[in-house]
């Protein structure tokens, strides 16, 4: 063999050796590849089932625990018409009540789309709301009338064919199923397989549907148009260059506005009032306010409400945080505080002036009222506020218990320990309408 | 033989690349860094605060200030500078780092809404303008307030499929400083939106069911609906 054909044999032999090992390597690379990827797969799949088999058995355990507290609440509905007393009443609208808690809290682990559901849980929240109603007045010793009896009677009809048509899901486990998805969140057309509807309550709560439809009672009816708005902002803000958002058609219809820095300002439709704004603040800290500065700061906001026509207010909780205090107040009337006459004026902590306020709670309420009597005195509310607290002051209020009624009350504010309580006694009954606890933080107070 | 050399070391050099990319295991440290909330993060705050690092709030929060504070105190110290707590970091301030504490974690309270309901607002809206930040959370606040929903922030969060970033997980993301704010100004009251229960990305959605709601406004890429 000549040397150039043991060369070429030798550069033959070396290629092929180049290319069995890239092969080896391909080959074993794609087998440990395929093996891993198998692997994971398998892995996968097993963990696949897992999950759809706990959900299954989480979607059934809340159908049934549903139809459970479905076929109690009907029970203590059935319940209430024998009841004769205002004691087993209360006792009886307080079942009502916690079970209507858990039918809602078993229908929001149901995986059922929201546009099916809502209703249902509409259904049974404002059932609670109602029993609650309820409860506040046979409490006070009123017993139910007859027309509070056939609401009850009707929501009991309603709990039973709500339970009989979630035992045929049960039965034939077809249970609503799906909506774990945004895309099934919202359902186009009704599930024909959704749950049935229901009737809607006739009473005066907080989700009654008087609530809902509200018309905003401290704004006059004459509305401004657009350009007004905006002459109304440019005056109460030359600086700024306001430039028009859109309407917000909410129950205080409104023009939005924002200027090129972060402000942002709304006028209200009927009235042309500044509803809401805010600049922004010079800094952001979130350091506890002291007791000093927040006077100031309060003081200053105080300042703010006079100069803007808002009348006698009167601060209640504050809080601060990124560079802002905001601090609440309530309209007062005849020394009276209308508890759900609120603003919240937002203080720069730097510069301590005013730099935001928030007005839908006033606007949204706020009326000359004709006063109740205060039948008992502040000494009578103080004697019926329990003997463990320690009253620091006494005010008397109006307490919004819906949209519609208001309680005259004396608020006892006092301490048990280290802990705040503002302790509601109505004023012509002596009963306790409501306890607030006073949390303070470093960030400032809020009302529980 | 050079040659036989050369290839070992080929067939060596690949192997390990295999390796590497097959099996090649990346191990991390329990740290507390921006974003990250819980005990961990108040005792750091209360240790700075003790020895004059840190002058903001003790709330749990590992914000800026705190890790401005952690920057400080590592400077003084002769640590790096990088304002993350680890174990040198957790060593030097007498602390053990126990690894209970996550970005993104659960906290207890208060403050734990206000995180959750920040990070909902940073998956949802971020890159909207802040306004349109709000109103997400007041869009989650006024459901919680709703009688058509479930009574608690994380009730109304979590209600299956109604936050695409809970879905897809972004929910896990850590808020920025613009969510936190924009989470306490919804918490405090402001509602941009009046009263609404929905929005939607008009680009983005073909749903006929919430097309056919009633438009309240619009804020960026949002609309806002009752």
């Amino acid at each position: 063999m000549s040397s150039s054909s043991a060369r070429r044999a030798r550069k033959r032999l070396r290629i092929s050796g180049y290319l069995l090992f890239a092969l080896l390597v391909s080959v074993t690379g794609s087998a440990i590849l395929y093996g891993e990827q198998r692997q994971r797969i398998d892995a996968l799949e097993s963990e696949l089932d897992g999950y759809r088999l706990y959900v299954q058995n989480e979607a059934e355990s809340a159908a049934r625990d549903l139809n459970t507290s479905l076929v109690d609440l009907q029970t203590n509905l059935r319940k209430l018409s024998a009841a004769a007393t205002p004691a087993q009443h209360a006792r009886l609208l307080f079942e009502v009540r916690r079970l209507s808690d858990a039918a809602g809290g078993a229908l929001g682990r149901l995986s059922i789309s929201h546009a099916d559901g809502r209703d249902l849980e509409q259904f049974l929240t404002r059932t609670g709301d109602y029993a609650d109603t309820l409860l506040d007045s046979v409490q006070s010793g009123v017993l139910l009338s007859a027309a509070d009896g056939e609401q009850l009677t009707a929501i009991g009809t309603q709990c039973e064919a709500l339970c009989g048509a979630i035992n045929d899901r049960l039965a034939s486990g077809l249970l609503p199923m799906g909506a774990v998805t945004p895309d099934d969140y919202y359902t186009a057309e009704p599930n024909a397989d959704a749950l049935p509807a229901y009737p809607s309550l006739r009473y005066d709560g907080p989700f009654s549907e008087s609530s809902e439809t509200a018309e905003p009672k401290g704004l006059p009816a004459e509305t401004v148009s657009e350009t007004r708005a905006k002459d109304i902002a440019d005056r109460a803000f030359p600086d700024v260059t306001w430039r028009f958002d859109g309407r917000c058609d909410a129950a205080i219809a409104a023009f939005d506005f924002s200027g090129e820095n972060g402000e942002t300002l709304s006028v209200t439709e009927r009235g042309g009032k500044l509803l809401y704004w805010m600049l922004p603040a010079s800094g952001d800290s979130d350091e506890p306010l002291t007791d000093d500065a927040l006077l100031r700061l309060k003081s200053s906001a105080a300042s703010y409400l006079t100069g803007a026509g808002f009348g006698a207010m009167q601060p209640t909780v504050s809080v601060s945080y990124a560079g802002r205090a905001v601090i609440g107040f309530a309209a007062v009337q005849n020394s009276v505080v209308l508890c759900a006459d609120t603003v919240q004026v937002y203080v720069d902590r730097v510069t301590e002036r005013v730099v935001g306020l928030d007005a839908r709670g006033y606007y949204a309420h706020h009326t000359v009222r004709r006063l109740p009597a205060f039948t008992l005195s502040e000494q009578d509310a103080r004697d019926a506020v329990s003997l463990s607290l320690q009253i620091e002051s006494v005010t008397p209020c109006l307490l919004p218990k819906c949209e519609t009624r208001e309680v005259a009350c004396y608020e006892c504010r006092g301490t048990l320990g280290e802990r705040t309580y503002l302790v509601y006694i109505n004023a012509a009954t002596g009963t306790e309408e409501s306890i607030r606890e006073l949390l303070r933080t470093d960030s400032g107070e809020t009302l529980l | 033989m050079e040659y036989r050399t050369k290839l070992r070391w080929k067939a060596a050099a690949l192997a390990a690349l295999l390796l590497l990319a097959f099996a090649l295991p990346v191990a991390a440290d329990s740290v507390l860094r921006r974003g990250s909330t819980g005990d961990a993060v108040v005792t750091v705050q209360k240790k700075l605060k003790q020895w004059g690092y840190y002058t903001g709030a003790v709330d749990g929060i590992f914000g800026s200030r705190t890790e401005a504070a952690v920057r400080y105190f590592q400077r003084k110290n002769g640590l790096t500078a990088d304002g993350i707590v680890g174990k040198k970091t957790a060593a030097a301030l007498g602390i053990t780092l126990s690894g209970e504490s996550k970005a993104g974690g659960a906290q207890s309270g208060s403050d734990g809404d206000v995180y959750l309901l920040a990070r909902c607002i940073h998956g949802e809206a971020r890159g909207e303008p802040y306004k349109g930040q709000v109103a997400v959370g007041a869009v989650i606040l006024n459901r919680v307030r709703s009688s058509a929903f479930p009574n608690t922030i994380s009730g109304v969060i979590y209600q299956k499929g109604a936050f695409s970033v809970v879905s897809d997980g972004q929910i896990n993301l850590t808020p920025g400083d613009s969510a936190l704010k924009a989470a306490r100004d919804a918490l405090g009251g402001w509602d941009p939106t009046g009263g609404c229960l929905y929005y939607y990305n008009p680009q983005k959605t073909s749903n006929a069911w919430i097309l056919s709601r009633p438009i309240m406004l619009r804020i960026g890429n949002h609309v806002f609906c009752k």
